[in-house]
């Protein structure tokens, strides 16, 4: 639909003042403006309209930066920036997916733009492309890991600031509002209350954990106190009373309380679970109160009491109350000097100064890493849950990080071998952080480090250097290294013993006599476990003994706690589990790229269907 | 009480005031001037143009007006989308472009924001995908950049052409 040449016609859309077409800009695809930036000089001016371009960059709804753009220059270059950055993320991703070889080297690539690759990637899971499973998968590991990198980030940015008290960086309000809409800040600006480092704990699991939120709610409480209970004319009451009302408002009114029945819930020692479920252990008991308390401008100490964390108030006249957050017990949870004198003897604990005067930053932080650390070894279920591994890796990096620069360090410190254990096996892609660690280490043995001299420091340290090397290797090796045939004598014409196995992987199953359902995985032609795992499990006693397929299965009891299994073909029923159970866990994605519902089977993704060429499901077997 | 409109070539359309009300420059007169009853000129709209605003106004007088306020919010939180036309008004802004054109201008002089809108967006669709070029042809607009230039624009513009 075009005008006829030459008509020049004065009420034609070309004689639109300059004001009208700029309109009609703000409805035109942000691609689209910047093409007709070609058209003329008038119209270059106007498809490069500051504000035009502000209102594309809110309009594409991007949530997480690098560094929040208040107020560029040009909207339009930041627009570029994200529509490049966003572009490039989804090549590496799509890296990522097809193939194992690099996949750690591509995952870093894309961990190299921060936050900025946020958006991206939680864009991504939401679309229902046909590798969806696989896909979230990767692109959740990926924000996890971008998580984490920001949180170590973080917590070095704060190391400088710890070892002074909190009290004298006390900030009652804070800030983090973005003047643009829908701007999400990554950053948070010093001097950082006592709770972000709390924050920052629970963080580095949790990528859609927002400040703001976890702030937010603190706020949300510190206004009801405001309002319903405290005093209106606080000032005119006095310190005790306050915190008396705060603590009756936060433990009676609100129902904060103390986890006496599940205290090893790693849960309770994250603060934004706290926060929801309202239960909490000791020391983030007491960091609640602290946090709304200041937000009504009253101190509230955090005091190191052995074994039981406690808060302190200071009244007017400088006598001071102990305050149990966990457990009321008599006065309302207020103890005095004296009785917390008497606890410590009945403890058979000398009286120390520091267990009754308030901690630093530091000190605070690591006690509750260490808690984290602590929930993790009475975790019931420990060798089975990834998750509850990540926390507790969380926590050891915070606690090598509290350590790094001020105590005297070495290699053998209690958790960095651990630590580099859980690394290698569950998150090689934070290689990252163990190569800033080593280059710490070997700077330090430079130097000349009193806890770093000696052959038994190089021996440890050449072992650590060896386990990041070994994921090099194992990211860099091309895959897949075993390919397994569906028959493997097929054309040798030899009776073989080997029996094909009768499932593929991607089938669900329930199993014959523990009732739990699976996800075949994998598979072996005959039983490969080693020996004593043979013995242990009484595998000659089966009818079929070693000599059957064994499939390696995803399974899900009926508590829906995950666990990885070596089942022989013989307790196999086919085809018996509910793909939603195992849709909801995304470790699924990891073998399979979508649910065939037609089919009733999981489909492999690229990775799995060239370890098993011949196992395109039970349709593609039987087609061939 | 009705509402008498006189377009610049002396045609008179009578109708109701929360018709007219839908022009934000007529409500601001009707507010000032109280019920005269005077026919009020429109020097810069066509009777046949302002047959089809007026059209537009009927269908539309029962439409809630937004404030200024929630315009405003609107505007800022996001790029309105050009393909949200609902089916009345896009029956009714099938015309040529010449009549598309005084439209938008009669909308924007009456200041009737939901029609000027309509107006853009039509246009915006019009334009969607297309090359400089054609861009020049539909406007007639002459290309002032010398080949220069404009390849050094069309360059530095490339990032959003792939995408």
């Amino acid at each position: 639909m075009t005008l006829q040449k030459g008509t020049r016609a004065k009420n034609s859309l070309g004689a639109l003042p300059e004001d009208l077409v700029e309109e009609i800009l703000h409805f035109v695809e942000p691609k689209d403006i910047a093409g007709f930036c070609s058209v003329s000089k008038v119209w270059e001016k106007l498809c490069n309209d500051n504000r035009l371009w502000k209102k594309n960059v809110i309009a594409h709804g991007w949530k997480w930066w690098n560094s929040p753009p208040i107020d560029p220059p040009s909207w339009k270059k930041i627009y570029m920036h994200r529509t490049v950055t966003d572009r490039v993320v989804l090549e590496h991703l799509q890296n990522v997916l097809d193939s194992p070889r690099g996949r750690i080297a591509n995952m870093l690539k894309i961990a190299q733009h921060g936050s900025d690759a946020v958006d991206v990637l939680i864009g991504t899971i939401d679309e229902k492309k046909k590798d969806h499973l696989t896909r979230t998968y990767y692109a959740r590991k990926i924000l996890r890991l971008l998580s984490r990198q920001w949180v170590v980030s973080q917590w070095r940015l704060l190391m400088p600031m710890l070892g002074s008290f909190h009290a004298q960086h006390i900030q009652t309000r804070h800030s983090t509002a973005c003047s643009i809409a829908g701007v999400r800040p990554t950053t948070y600006a010093p001097p950082f209350p006592l709770e972000y480092g709390a924050f920052l704990l629970s963080k580095f699991h949790s990528y859609t954990l927002d400040v703001a939120d976890v702030m937010g709610q603190l706020d949300a409480l510190a206004d009801e106190a405001r309002l319903h209970v405290i005093d209106p004319g606080s000032t005119g009451s006095g310190i005790e009373t306050r915190a008396r009302q705060l603590y009756d408002f936060l433990f009676v009114v609100k129902g904060f309380t103390g986890a006496v029945q599940d205290y090893y819930n790693v849960e309770n020692s994250l603060i934004d679970k706290v926060l929801s479920r309202r239960k909490g252990i000791p020391i983030t008991l007491a960091l609640l109160y602290h946090a709304v308390g200041r937000r009504l401008g009253l101190q509230i100490d955090m005091i190191g009491f052995p074994q039981h964390f406690l808060a302190r108030i200071v009244t007017e006249d400088g006598s001071q109350w102990f305050v149990d957050c966990f457990q009321q017990g008599r006065n309302g949870g207020f103890r005095t000097r004296e009785e917390c004198i008497d606890l410590l003897s009945d403890m058979r604990l000398v009286t120390r100064e520091e267990y009754l005067s308030p901690t630093t930053d530091q000190d605070f932080y690591t006690r509750m890493a260490s808690n984290i650390v602590a929930a993790v070894h009475h975790a019931p279920d420990l060798e089975q849950s990834t998750d509850i591994h990540i926390h507790a890796y969380g926590a050891m990096i915070v606690l090598l990080l509290l350590s790094g620069d001020h105590t005297q360090i070495s290699t053998r410190h209690p958790h960095r071998r651990i630590l580099y254990g859980i690394l290698r096996a569950d998150v090689p892609e934070d290689v990252w952080f163990a190569e800033a660690d080593l280059a710490m280490l070997r700077a330090r043995q430079t130097t000349g480090d009193s806890g770093m001299r000696g052959t038994q420091a190089t021996l440890e340290i050449a072992a650590l250097e060896n386990e990041v090397a070994e994921i090099w290797t194992v990211d860099g090796a091309s895959a897949p290294q075993n390919v397994k045939r569906r028959d493997p004598d097929m054309g040798r014409g030899s009776g073989s013993s080997k029996r094909i196995p009768r499932f593929h992987v991607g089938e669900t199953f329930s199993h014959s006599r523990y009732h739990y359902s699976g996800v075949i995985y994998g598979w072996d032609l005959v039983c490969s476990a080693d020996e004593e795992w043979i013995l242990r499990m009484g595998v000659d006693r089966l009818e079929h003994g070693r000599r059957q397929p064994f499939y390696n299965v995803f399974a899900l009891g009926p508590d829906g706690a995950r666990t990885y299994r070596y089942v022989a073909e013989q307790n196999i029923i086919p085809g018996n589990g509910d793909p939603a159970m195992f849709l909801a866990h995304e470790e699924i994605g990891k073998w399979f790229e979508r649910w065939d519902n037609e089919r009733m089977v999981f489909v492999p993704n690229k990775e799995l269907r060239e370890e098993y060429p011949d196992d395109l499901g039970p349709r593609g077997a039987e087609a061939q | 009480m009705p509402v008498v409109l006189q377009a610049s070539d002396n045609q008179q359309f009578t109708i109701e005031k929360a018709v007219a009300e839908r022009s934000m420059l007529l409500k601001n007169m009707l507010e000032d001037v109280g019920e005269a009853g005077e026919p009020i000129p429109l020097p810069n709209v066509a009777g046949s143009i302002l047959k089809k605003v007026i059209e537009y106004c009927e269908h539309h007088k029962e439409d809630p007006v937004p404030s200024a306020e929630e315009d405003k919010d609107a505007f800022e939180s996001s790029r309105r989308k050009a393909d949200d036309i609902d089916e009345w008004d896009a029956q009714f802004i099938k015309v040529g472009n010449e009549e598309l054109f005084e439209i938008i201008l009669a909308a924007n002089y009456l200041d009737i924001k939901p029609l000027l809108d309509l107006g853009c967006k039509t246009v915006a669709n019009m334009i969607k995908g297309k090359t400089p070029e054609q861009i020049r042809e539909m406007f007639n607009i002459e290309n002032d950049f010398t080949p220069e230039e404009e390849d050094q624009i069309r360059r530095e513009n490339e990032w959003a052409a792939d995408a």
